[in-house]
């Protein structure tokens, strides 16, 4: 990229997210994301560059079980608590436009959709893959452990469904995920969604659209200050 | 431009002193900006909060 008098701020401003395609809060963070950058001054100077991020790692692959049966069994849940807490958040993504149907949700070992980020990404689709494997979980309730339905989810978006077959099968981007999880685990991060600006800035969790908007100036202050 | 590389590399090679693996960038500690507390986080090990 040319530089000029500008120095840094003309380079785009990089936002790293850490996520899992089930993880409710990382749908409407990032929902709620592309609602700063878009009311940004400077979006169109902003990437965002997604991270695998597991959840359950050890969820056996392949498998799958409603979320909320999973939250009943693993953390004793009573019925009552969660339907509480996902009316709150079904709530707060009805306001960022996200369509929540948690009783159909699955929780499954995420692994295999995270491949699919990658050879999205591999095509410059990364966030459009992002977006769909969200909606898939969190609105459609497919299965997201499912081959056949990951490589549906890919051809949907115009890639080819046999090399996503193929990259399914051969267990393909799996230094990709592994050098994700270890750059996590070496900022820190134990928890999801999680977002890095350029480096530097970083917030935890699905916050409100204004805190985001504050990371963006205070990023683009910052390379608008820093010598090239 | 390749041959300029090359002759880095022939350098680096000659000076027993440089070691074989440069060690890691320590990544500089992050700026954890102000945020509110009931935001939502889930967890490695499924839960959400």
């Amino acid at each position: 990229m040319s530089e000029s008098v500008f120095g840094r701020a003309a380079e785009p401003v990089v936002i790293d997210v850490w996520s899992d395609v089930v993880c409710p809060f990382c749908y409407l963070g990032s929902a709620v994301l592309k609602q700063a950058v878009e009311q940004f001054p400077h979006g169109s100077s902003v990437q965002v560059r997604y991270h695998s991020f597991q959840l359950n790692p050890g969820f056996p692959a392949g498998g799958a079980v409603l979320a909320d049966d999973y939250l009943t069994q693993q953390y004793g849940m009573p019925k009552a608590q969660i339907e509480g807490s996902h009316a709150q958040l079904a709530a707060r993504g009805a306001e960022a436009g996200l369509d929540y149907r948690f009783e159909q949700s699955y929780m499954v070992n995420t692994l295999d959709a995270h491949r699919m980020i990658h050879l999205a990404k591999a095509h410059g689709q990364e966030l459009d893959m992002v977006d769909r494997l969200f909606r898939a979980e969190f609105t459609d309730g497919r299965n997201l452990a499912d081959h056949a339905v990951l490589a549906d989810l890919a051809a949907e978006l115009g890639l080819d469904r046999d090399e996503a077959v193929q990259a399914l099968t051969t267990k393909a981007y799996e230094k990709d995920i592994r050098a994700d999880l270890a750059q996590a685990r070496e900022l820190g991060i134990t928890g999801v969604p999680f977002f890095v600006f350029d480096n530097k800035r970083a917030l935890s969790g699905a916050q409100p659209v204004e805190l985001f908007r504050k990371a963006l100036d205070a990023t683009w202050q910052d390379r608008a200050t820093q010598p090239a | 431009m390749e041959s300029s590389n090359a002759a880095l590399v022939l350098e680096a090679t000659a000076d027993a002193e440089v070691p074989a693996t440069a060690a890691p960038p320590v990544p500089a500690p992050l700026i954890m900006l102000e945020s509110a507390d009931d935001a939502g986080v889930c967890a490695v090990d499924g839960s959400c909060d």
